[in-house]
């Protein structure tokens, strides 16, 4: 990993951290979702979400479902 | 109402008569942009009421307006000189009259007052969009259009039976709440599920839209659908079995659209996933809900538009619709990929933006009523959406890796219309009181709470964050995804391929009749695609099959009402 990678990672970091902090000082929870009402709820659903997101469909779904364009080529299907 | 009064959508269906009137001395097809904004004009002014005629013994209301119609005709509207401006460069007589008739034909259904009137233009947008997706010309489109007509021919009879088992069972003409779980109810809840595309009943969405032309996308992108959410809206408000429904279909689009390289398909993964919200939040039922529900079909036909327009941008630019194709444009297509952007921020909910608005509408709804796994799917599905239409699709098509693509400029029009549609999506955004001043029922919601637009914003960030690391990962490759279209393209085309084979050993006539029947539509699928080809005698077996299918469907259906009615009615 490069140092410009580094940087980038740390300001993503810190950017989010001052928003979880902004949230928490800001108190009622708007939703209703346990994610809401706890410290670093938002970032932790956001980080799990989209990796289990990307994990489920590339790794997954992409290996189950993947067919070459000419897959239906020269089928007797509609 | 004032006797001058001009039904909107007969606007449009004048401008038919006048793009064939003119079809040789006007090319570039200005008739579109007026007779839009003419619709649009006569929405504007708001008049709420009814107009109705008697037709053999039949109460035709034909004009309908209440808030709820109005809305979605406004919007409707919109879209459509929106559309018109962005193909006018391009839409030839024919393209411009499928779109004016499917256009017309879904403000006339949102505008209808009797079942009857509904019908009727509910399968004229069919025809018409089909129409629109063949003028597509290639092959692909017409092979799509065929499947697509399968499915609709399938839930047009069924809307079919469903209205008929109404009729005769005393019900009322007028439009309106169904008794549940009665035979028509479910008859025409399978109608309607069909056309908003409610998995796994969607792959005609996603198979057809990326094969029409790039204008006809955008109109596709806006009507269908969108009728169909109408329709829910008005005819089964609080159907509890929507919620699940809506909430799995949500995070169904946007686990394929991951997985997607056709952009233009992505994007219609993305239709389906936002329609999720839409059919959740009709299910929860709540002012709030119904509101969030016509709000963010309002929001969505706007910034889906603008999606499409932007890949289609990019479609005319380079002539690629893959992913793995593109990269490295977006220094040509500054503008274009400006006003994506806009459209981008808009369908992932970001604060500013129209879609955060109604989005939240929906999420706030579930809450309130402690859905907490509706909440949750609804919110990871947003989560989705940022990722593929927010940041893998602009990286991948427009940033990211140089592939020495060249990039014709693209025509005023085009970026005209792009940048209305973007300004519109801020507009609602940052006014939000414009859109609730037109909504249907009484429920208030503050959307810019500043817990609100933080937990948005650490959402949207954190997405960010796991593309940053994963976007290796989520480099597009070459190839199709399975869908449940499968089922029907294979095993039972082979099923079909038997059956018809059968019959047709049945005897010549048979095959005669089915043959020249076939050949007929298939002419006329090419001869709307290009106007002037020679009609090709042999067809192929897809077309046959297509025909077979749809027959049979529809005499299935009617066979069945009629058993049923005359069951009920002997006499």
């Amino acid at each position: 990993m490069s140092r410009r990678t580094v940087a980038r990672l740390g300001v993503a970091v810190a950017a989010l951290t001052a928003f979880d902090v902004i949230g928490f000082l800001s108190g009622a929870e708007h939703h209703g979702g346990i994610w809401n009402s706890v410290p670093l709820g938002d970032l932790a659903l956001g980080v799990l979400g989209a990796g289990v997101l990307v994990w489920f469909s590339k790794r997954i779904l992409k290996r189950l479902l993947s067919r070459p364009e000419s897959y239906y080529d020269g089928t007797r299907q509609p | 109402m004032s006797a001058l009064f001009l039904h909107p959508a007969f606007w449009l269906f004048i401008g038919i008569v006048v793009v064939f009137a003119n079809r040789r001395r006007m090319p570039g097809m200005p008739v579109g942009v007026i007779v839009a904004l003419g619709a649009l004009l006569a929405l504007l002014r708001g008049v709420e009421g009814t107009l109705e005629t008697t037709v053999a013994g039949f109460r035709l209301v034909w004009f309908h307006a209440d808030r709820l119609s109005l809305l979605f005709a406004l919007v409707f509207a919109i879209v459509a000189l929106l559309g018109f401006l962005y193909g006018s460069h391009r839409m030839r007589a024919g393209e411009t009259a499928a779109a004016l008739l499917y256009a017309g034909s879904a403000i006339a259904t949102v505008l209808a007052g009797d079942w009857i009137t509904f019908f009727v233009f509910w399968e004229a947008m069919a025809l018409s969009s089909l129409a629109l997706i063949w003028q597509g010309g290639t092959a692909g489109a017409r092979r799509a259009g065929m499947r697509y007509l399968l499915v609709h021919a399938t839930g047009g009879a069924l809307l079919f039976a469903g209205i008929a088992l109404h009729l005769a069972g005393g019900g009322e003409t007028s439009l309106g709440a169904l008794a549940s779980d009665s035979p028509p109810f479910w008859l025409i809840l399978g109608a309607v599920a069909i056309n908003a595309a409610i998995p796994p009943l969607h792959v005609w969405l996603t198979d057809a839209y990326p094969e029409a032309s790039t204008s006809g996308s955008v109109f596709l992108s806006a009507f269908t659908t969108k009728t169909a959410v109408y329709a829910l809206l008005r005819l089964f408000p609080g159907t509890e079995i929507l919620v699940p429904l809506g909430a799995a279909m949500a995070l169904y689009g946007v686990v394929f659209a991951v997985i997607e390289n056709d952009i233009r398909r992505l994007l219609g993964y993305h239709i389906v996933s936002q329609v999720g919200y839409m059919v959740a939040a009709v299910g929860i039922g709540t002012p709030l809900a119904l509101n969030g529900a016509a709000s963010h079909a309002f929001s969505h036909i706007l910034y889906k538009a603008l999606l499409f327009m932007g890949a289609g941008a990019a479609i005319e630019a380079t002539g690629l619709r893959r992913l793995s194709d593109l990269g490295g444009i977006s220094r040509q297509m500054r503008f274009a990929v400006a006003m994506y952007a806009v459209g981008a921020l808009s369908i992932s909910g970001a604060p500013l933006f129209n879609g955060f608005i109604s989005k939240s509408m929906i999420v706030s709804a579930a809450g309130e009523e402690h859905l907490l796994w509706t909440e949750l799917l609804l919110v990871l599905a947003a989560v989705g959406t940022f990722l593929s239409v927010g940041l893998k699709l602009p990286w991948f098509a427009f940033f990211g890796e140089r592939r020495g693509v060249a990039v014709r400029p693209l025509p005023t029009n085009l970026l005209a219309a792009m940048g209305i549609g973007g300004a519109l999506c801020l507009l609602y955004g940052l006014f939000p009181h414009l859109l609730y001043s037109r909504l249907p029922y009484l429920a208030t919601y503050a959307p810019y709470t500043l817990d609100h637009v933080v937990s948005t914003a650490q959402l949207l960030l954190a997405t960010g964050l796991v593309f940053y690391l994963a976007r290796k990962t989520l480099a597009p490759s070459p190839g199709l995804a399975l869908d449940t279209d499968w089922l029907y393209r294979i095993p039972l085309a082979r099923a079909v391929s038997a059956t018809t084979g059968a019959l047709a050993g049945v005897g010549p006539v048979v095959s005669t009749l089915r043959g020249e029947a076939v050949t007929r539509l298939d002419s006329a699928a090419r001869r709307l695609a290009a106007p002037g080809a020679p009609p090709r005698r042999r067809e192929s077996f897809a077309f046959r099959a297509s025909i077979g299918w749809t027959v049979l469907f529809a005499a299935v259906a009617v066979v069945i009402t009629w058993l049923v009615v005359w069951l009920r009615n002997p006499g």
